[in-house]
């Protein structure tokens, strides 16, 4: 019988576990991240940030806040997600109180972050530079990220705080 | 007469940034601002500015489209883009015809960049 479309599993699912780059890259890069999410507070939001916690880098990012922000994004040879979490009362923070506007400054920020990212000269020595696509925000809900590596943590601004992750991994080729 | 501007960028919080540094800075008139490469190409056949600022990644229709489309009815136009997005993408654009990038984020509160992007604008209308 001929089903017209033939899906096809990628043979080598050993270059899954290959593309994975938690146990090669991350740890090393770790504060890469932090401190540019402190930068990134810094520069967009012209306020004093501060890494209270370690970073940590996890299988799987994991977010679940009132306000959830994911941002795809890709080279050639690679493709990452940043997820950025936040609570309701963060809306004090950027000054704002309409929902809207409140959605579209964290969408800045996101852009900011992953600008900053990519002008990390640690950060394109290994990665080269992703393009980012446009934000999607997920309010009181919990996306399903993928399971690719990452690392995650927080950055606290006055008594509130902003959860960002960034998982990246090399591109599966599947040939379809 | 006053310079006109057009500002384009999927983000309302950054347009107001645009708009307020084109006006008190730069003495610019704005007549138009938009969301999306649509409106860009749209707003550039109405309005016919001496200058229009573009975002790359926006929804619809991106800037680099739009740079293409614009220039495509108006070889002159000055089209400045603003865009967080890094690597070959400025190379692209200036390639493309846009006669200024201006990288995000846009630090109004910074100095050095508040003059490196009045330079931008100067270099655009001296050339």
């Amino acid at each position: 019988m001929s089903l017209g479309k033939r899906l096809f599993v990628c043979p080598d699912r050993k270059a899954f576990c290959m593309s994975c780059t938690k146990n090669l890259l991350l740890p090393e890069l770790n504060s890469v991240f932090s401190k540019t999410a402190v930068r990134c507070v810094n520069d967009f939001l012209g306020k004093p940030a501060a890494i209270h916690e370690n970073w940590c880098v996890v299988d799987r990012l994991v977010t679940h806040y009132d306000y959830i922000l994911t941002m795809g994004g890709a080279s050639q040879n690679f493709q990452s997600i940043l997820a950025i979490g936040v609570s309701k009362d963060f809306s004090e923070i950027f000054g704002v109180m309409d929902k809207s506007e409140f959605v579209d400054i964290l969408g800045e920020f996101a852009n900011t972050y992953w600008a900053l990212l990519m002008d990390d000269h640690v950060f394109t020595k290994h990665f080269g530079i992703l393009n980012q696509s446009i934000p999607v925000v997920y309010s009181n809900g919990t996306p399903f990220l993928p399971f690719i590596s990452g690392v995650q943590g927080k950055v606290y601004i006055e008594n509130e705080f902003i959860f960002l992750g960034y998982a990246i991994q090399k591109v599966i080729n599947c040939s379809l | 007469m006053s310079n006109t501007v057009i500002v384009i960028d999927d983000s309302i919080f950054l347009i107001k940034q645009i708009v307020d540094f084109f006006e008190k800075q730069l003495n610019f008139q704005v007549v138009a601002t938009g969301n999306d490469g649509n409106d860009a190409v749209e707003l550039y056949k109405k309005y016919k500015p001496d200058l229009i600022t573009l975002d790359i990644t926006m929804p619809n229709k991106d800037g680099i489209e739009a740079l293409r489309e614009i220039l495509s009815t108006d070889p002159d136009a000055k089209v400045l883009m603003i865009s967080a997005v890094r690597g070959s993408a400025m190379l692209e654009c200036m390639d493309e015809g846009a006669k200024g990038y201006v990288e995000k984020p846009l630090k109004f509160n910074d100095s050095e960049f508040v003059k490196d992007f009045k330079e931008s604008i100067k270099d655009i209308f001296c050339n």
